[in-house]
């Protein structure tokens, strides 16, 4: 039976790693195939007071879904489509465990050519909608749609003592809670449904694909882009960059892609990659690419060699594109791994917001430069948010690795006064959740903790490092006679 | 130059969902349209003979009028004139009909050196309609062509896939080729292109148009075969492949046995 929480075993052993690479370990595990198992599990737990982690896919890359002790609630099996209901704007409730790709197929086979979708799309779409919410997690349109806040209006969630919640927008304090919860990583509690909001797909969409020799040509663009950009009556959707050495390691992977083995190679000589998608009506699009036009060729970047799809299905050969960028720099990270199981994913997903564009890859590059690391750089470039990838080769330089990440993060609180980052802090950055969160937020959060899970059971190590400083060890192991 | 005419053909984008169980038919009502991957290929093969010699290239398509959207995508490519086949008349053609419609339209616009096709159709998939225009236009035809080694206005040097041989060719032009899609990936529309695709003019084709006018030859009447029945293939379920190596495969293959 489902509810029942298994003795780890070693077939269960590939819940222990996410795509962090980072191990952990645990004594049991359960897969709940609705809430009340949920619910059900919690209470069995906490009165033995085991510590609980919970999984959505697993596809998380700052160790969120990584146990450290007690029991992994993998909620994999929950992975039903629940309701739509035609609001103001359509919405669909779900379970937990959807994933992004199956939220789509079903979202198409209800609206059957009326073209819904939900906005927030991290790459990933086999990442669960408990995980994107958890981790308020956003795609390359995030800049154009906003937060995933504003696409969930209700939540179900079972906190720490196994009581169901049942979270809303009928106030402006529920709202609150609502948007607190989302992005928590789990902290307050096991979301188990969603009410998600959904939007009409743009009219039309063309997805243009610049490529630059110089740092300083693609600087010039994205500065001329910035100041026309009010003027370009709000087409830009997304705005992506990737470096000459995110695309090589795409490069020496594509064969095995799938979706994208068949697109050209990017010639040598290019070392820059800009995305610019474009959406709405075809006439505010083509006046759009005139200026882009314009603008490319006065910033040195051929528009005859510049790619440019439209359509749905077109514009997702791009989005696989970028996706494979992340997906090639994690697979470097396993086949380092390989040979020393010490070496795990490191990635700075700081936002410089405001800082110039090539003042960004060098903030990165000239202490990587130093260190002798090498690294490769990609993200969005509306908000700054680029994610500098560490590509260790042995231990050395993943410890070297390591204490560079933590001179990017201080480096960027010294000039922000807090540090924003993309992907969550979970395990691997909970040492720099001083400078992501101020003493008030953290305190806020203690609150709330304390409030919702008052035994400290949910999610232990993510954010906060004390809740594994602080382990009894005997708590660890209660699981183990379950 | 060499007068290059491209045959291409606009496709609902299937994808899993899209077939009724049931009935069998495709549910096309609100599917996206694509350009029948495969003819990309021919159009590769053709804007490959335009940056070697001296070529002018025009695409021809049969379609209702939406599929004027596949001309203005063929233009971002740098085609030079794009031509659709429209007319209620043209409608329900199978590959008789089809190819017939395409060599009217051909005949009427020009005396093409060389004619490309595309494999197949991702829609029809029977490869007959190169063949079948091949033999209306009275013109040698070469299926699987993988490479052209040699091209000048008199004549081509290929290389075709006869599926334990590869055979080597010196063809005379006119002739028809239709091109394996694995040899002629096709490039990416460019942005310039794209742009101005938006300037050039959509050549559209009527029945009135064409030296035969003869109604009977065309669409559904003109048709020598009518399919009964079309069904799904036995759903396999998709798996996604993992690559492990050493110790960690043997582990991961040892779990998956025991979960099982
Ligand atoms: C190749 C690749 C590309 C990616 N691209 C993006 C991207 O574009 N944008 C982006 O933001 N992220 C991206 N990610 C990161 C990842 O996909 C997201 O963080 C995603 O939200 C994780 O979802 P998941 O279901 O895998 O969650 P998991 O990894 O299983 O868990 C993530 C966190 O959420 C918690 N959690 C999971 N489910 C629940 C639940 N039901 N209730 C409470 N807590 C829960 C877990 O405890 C953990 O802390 C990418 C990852 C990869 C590997």
């Amino acid at each position: 039976m489902s509810k029942e929480i298994y003795p780890m075993e070693e077939k269960y052993q590939e819940y222990l790693i996410d795509e962090s690479k980072n191990l952990g370990e645990a004594t049991s595990i359960s897969f709940p195939e609705n809430e009340d198992e949920v619910q059900e599990i919690v209470k069995t737990l906490l009165r033995e007071r085991v510590p609980i982690t919970v999984q959505g896919s697993m596809t998380g890359i700052v160790g969120g879904s990584i146990p450290c002790g007690g029991h992994i609630m993998n909620l994999q099996k929950m992975k039903r489509i629940l309701s739509f209901a035609n609001q103001e704007q359509p919405q669909v409730t779900v379970e937990a465990g959807v994933s992004l790709e199956e939220l789509e197929q079903g979202i198409d086979r209800h609206y059957r050519g009326e073209r819904y979708f939900w906005p927030p799309t991290p790459s990933e779409g086999t990442a669960s909608i408990g995980g994107i919410l958890a981790t308020a997690a956003r795609g390359m349109n995030v800049s154009y749609y906003g937060d995933t806040k504003k696409y969930v209006s209700e939540i179900q969630m079972v906190d720490g003592m196994g009581k169901l919640h049942v979270i809303g927008r009928s106030s402006a304090e529920e709202s609150d809670l609502l948007d607190t919860i989302i992005g928590s990583e789990g902290l307050l509690g096991i979301i188990t449904k969603a009410t998600l909001v959904l939007r009409k797909r743009l009219e039309e969409s063309w997805g243009i694909t610049f490529f630059f020799k110089e740092l300083d040509q693609i600087d010039a663009f994205v500065k001329g882009l910035e100041e026309i950009e009010e003027t370009l009556s709000k087409c830009i959707v997304a705005t992506e960059y990737a470096d000459r050495r995110a695309l090589d390691l795409v490069e020496s992977k594509k064969a095995f892609m799938n979706k994208i083995k068949e697109l050209p190679d990017i010639e040598k000589a290019f070392n820059h990659l800009l995305y610019l998608e474009l959406g709405g009506t075809e006439e505010r699009i083509t006046q759009t690419a005139e200026v882009l036009m314009n603008l490319a060729l006065e910033c040195g970047s051929d528009p005859d060699k510049a790619w440019a799809v439209m359509g749905e299905m077109e514009i997702q050969k791009m989005h696989a594109f970028h996706h494979c960028v992340a997906e090639c720099i994690n697979l470097y990270t396993e086949e380092v791994r390989r040979g020393d199981n010490r070496i795990t994913k490191l990635e700075a997903d700081i936002a410089l917001p405001e800082l110039p564009f090539k003042e960004c890859i060098e903030f990165y590059r000239e202490e990587a430069q130093r260190q002798i690391l090498d690294i490769a750089i990609f993200g969005h470039v509306k908000g700054r948010y680029l994610h500098a990838n560490i590509l260790p080769k042995n231990y050395t330089e993943y410890e070297s690795g390591e204490k560079l990440i933590d001179f990017w993060n201080r480096e960027a609180y010294e000039k922000y006064g807090q540090v924003a980052i993309e992907h969550g802090i979970g395990k691997v950055k909970n040492r720099l959740t001083k400078y992501i969160y101020t003493e008030k937020q953290r305190a806020q959060m203690v609150t709330q903790k304390q409030e919702y899970d008052p035994q400290q059971l949910l999610n232990r190590g993510n954010v906060f490092s004390e809740d594994t400083d602080d382990k009894d060890s005997s708590m660890y192991e209660a699981g183990a006679s379950l | 130059m060499i007068k290059i005419a491209v045959c291409m053909k606009q496709v609902p984008a299937y994808s899993e969902g899209d077939m009724d169980e049931k009935t069998g038919l495709i549910k096309r009502n609100g599917l996206e349209t694509i350009i029948n991957p495969y003819d990309l290929a021919a159009l590769e093969a053709a804007l490959q003979l335009k940056e070697r010699l001296d070529a002018r290239i025009d695409v021809f398509s049969m379609g209702p009028k939406r599929a004027e959207s596949l001309i203005r995508d063929v233009y971002a490519y740098g085609v030079d004139a794009g031509y659709l086949l429209t007319n209620s008349k043209f409608g329900g053609a199978d590959v008789l009909a089809t190819s017939y419609t395409l060599m009217q339209g051909i005949q009427v616009i020009d005396d093409y050196d060389l004619v490309i096709c595309g494999k197949q159709t991702t829609d029809g998939d029977t490869s007959q309609v190169g063949p079948a225009l091949a033999k209306w236009l009275a013109l040698p035809s070469y299926q699987g062509v993988m490479r052209i080694l040699e091209v000048s206005d008199k004549q081509m040097k290929i290389s075709q896939d006869l599926g334990k041989f590869i055979q080597f060719l010196e063809v005379p032009l006119p002739c028809l080729i239709s091109v394996n899609r694995e040899e002629f990936l096709p490039r990416m529309p460019s942005f310039a292109g794209r742009l101005q695709s938006k300037n050039k003019e959509i050549h559209y084709l009527a029945l009135s148009d064409l030296a035969d006018k003869d109604e009977n030859h065309y669409g559904m009447k003109g048709s020598a075969t009518k399919v009964k029945r079309i069904f799904p293939p036995a759903q396999t379920q998709a798996v996604k492949a993992q690559f492990l190596e050493g110790r960690d495969g043997a582990q991961a293959i040892l779990s998956f046995i025991r979960k099982e």
